[in-house]
């Protein structure tokens, strides 16, 4: 299991040389052994919000943005509404009886809604995401919502207390 | 590179194994077993190249308190280097301080405030030429009301801690 350099024909020595596997093996389990101990297996990320209690944008910028205000109805269903200048522009309530059927019910309507009207930054305009808590709603079902608005571009989000 | 019983010239050490074990019992079979080394190695530099892959170099910012489940998400980004206020059932932590129960504190936060301005005011004199920009971290258990956790994020824009990053552990698609 070590080099061995062959001697070849005339005293000239061969090109094929032998791994030495010993050290080899040696380096491979060092290098497994410091990486497992390095690993990071849960990986944590973050997601910004910015509240925007206030502050009130200029009256410039408040025409190229579109808000999407998103509260509870109940515990299974939502409403979300597209609001430019002042005025709701679309709206669609998503339901579901677990937190997933909510988040699918929840993507299929944003992409409905994203889509035709181009809010993605075509007409450069900027979605801000308003999400009111409910009492009844569990943070987890929250982060969910907030995990769809910024797959769909919603760049700034907000969290804000329950409605009413 | 195979150093199966075929090919590996162990010579005089198998007859030493099998002579031995002959002597100790006649009726016990001998096993040698060879190590094939190539698959090992195959192996080896599979577990490199996947470790390697996931290794990840920058510092973690974050450290998760115990008992406390985090959402997952999709669409997170990365850590920044911020305090940490960890929001849990039983705990609200900031800064390793115990505040007491979640429920407790949202209705009289006065200490929360008070250690948040303290950081607040040490960052400022610590960077005297820079704007504050309120950043903090939010560990809260998936499982809490989401007007409980809204409560805190209240606490902390009133600090002017108004960029709170939303803890989650990140899911892949």
């Amino acid at each position: 299991m070590g080099v061995s350099v062959n001697q070849g024909q005339g005293g000239k020595r061969s090109l094929d040389a032998e791994l030495n596997l010993v050290p080899f093996i040696d380096l491979l389990s060092m290098c497994i052994c410091f990486l497992l101990m390095t690993a990071v297996w849960l990986e944590i990320g973050a997601i910004q919000i910015h509240q925007l209690f206030g502050s009130k944008p200029a009256a410039a910028d408040e025409k190229k943005t579109v808000e999407v205000k998103i509260r509870w109805l109940s515990e299974s269903k939502l409403l979300a509404e597209f609001v430019r200048d002042g005025q709701v522009v679309q709206q669609f309530e998503a339901t579901g009886a677990t937190p997933v059927e909510m988040k699918a019910s929840l993507d299929t309507h944003m992409n409905q809604v994203i889509g035709p009207l181009g809010f993605a930054g075509a007409d450069g305009l900027e979605m801000i995401g308003k999400v009111h808590s409910n009492s009844r709603i569990s943070y987890g079902d929250v982060i969910s919502v907030l995990d769809v608005l910024k797959s769909f571009g919603v760049g700034s989000l907000a969290l804000l207390p329950e409605e009413g | 590179m195979s150093l199966g019983s075929k090919k590996l010239q162990t010579g005089s050490f198998v007859h030493h194994l099998t002579s031995r074990s002959r002597r100790g019992s006649k009726l016990r079979r001998t096993v040698i077993a060879g190590l094939m080394l190539t698959s090992m190695v195959d192996m080896f530099s599979l577990l490199v190249i996947f470790l390697l892959q996931s290794f990840s170099n920058s510092p973690e910012v974050v450290t998760l308190q115990k008992g406390l489940v985090l959402p997952s998400a999709m669409s997170t980004s990365a850590s920044k280097d911020a305090p940490v206020l960890a929001v849990s059932n039983e705990d609200v932590i900031l800064d390793q301080i115990n505040f007491g129960n979640a429920s407790i504190v949202a209705k009289n936060p006065t200490a929360l405030a008070k250690k948040l301005f303290e950081i607040k005011q040490s960052w400022e004199t610590a960077h005297p030429n820079e704007e504050f920009a309120g950043d903090i971290h939010l560990q809260a258990d998936k499982g809490l009301p989401s007007s409980l956790v809204t409560q805190f994020v209240q606490v902390l824009v009133n600090q002017g801690f108004s960029s709170v990053n939303l803890a989650v552990v990140g899911a892949s698609r």
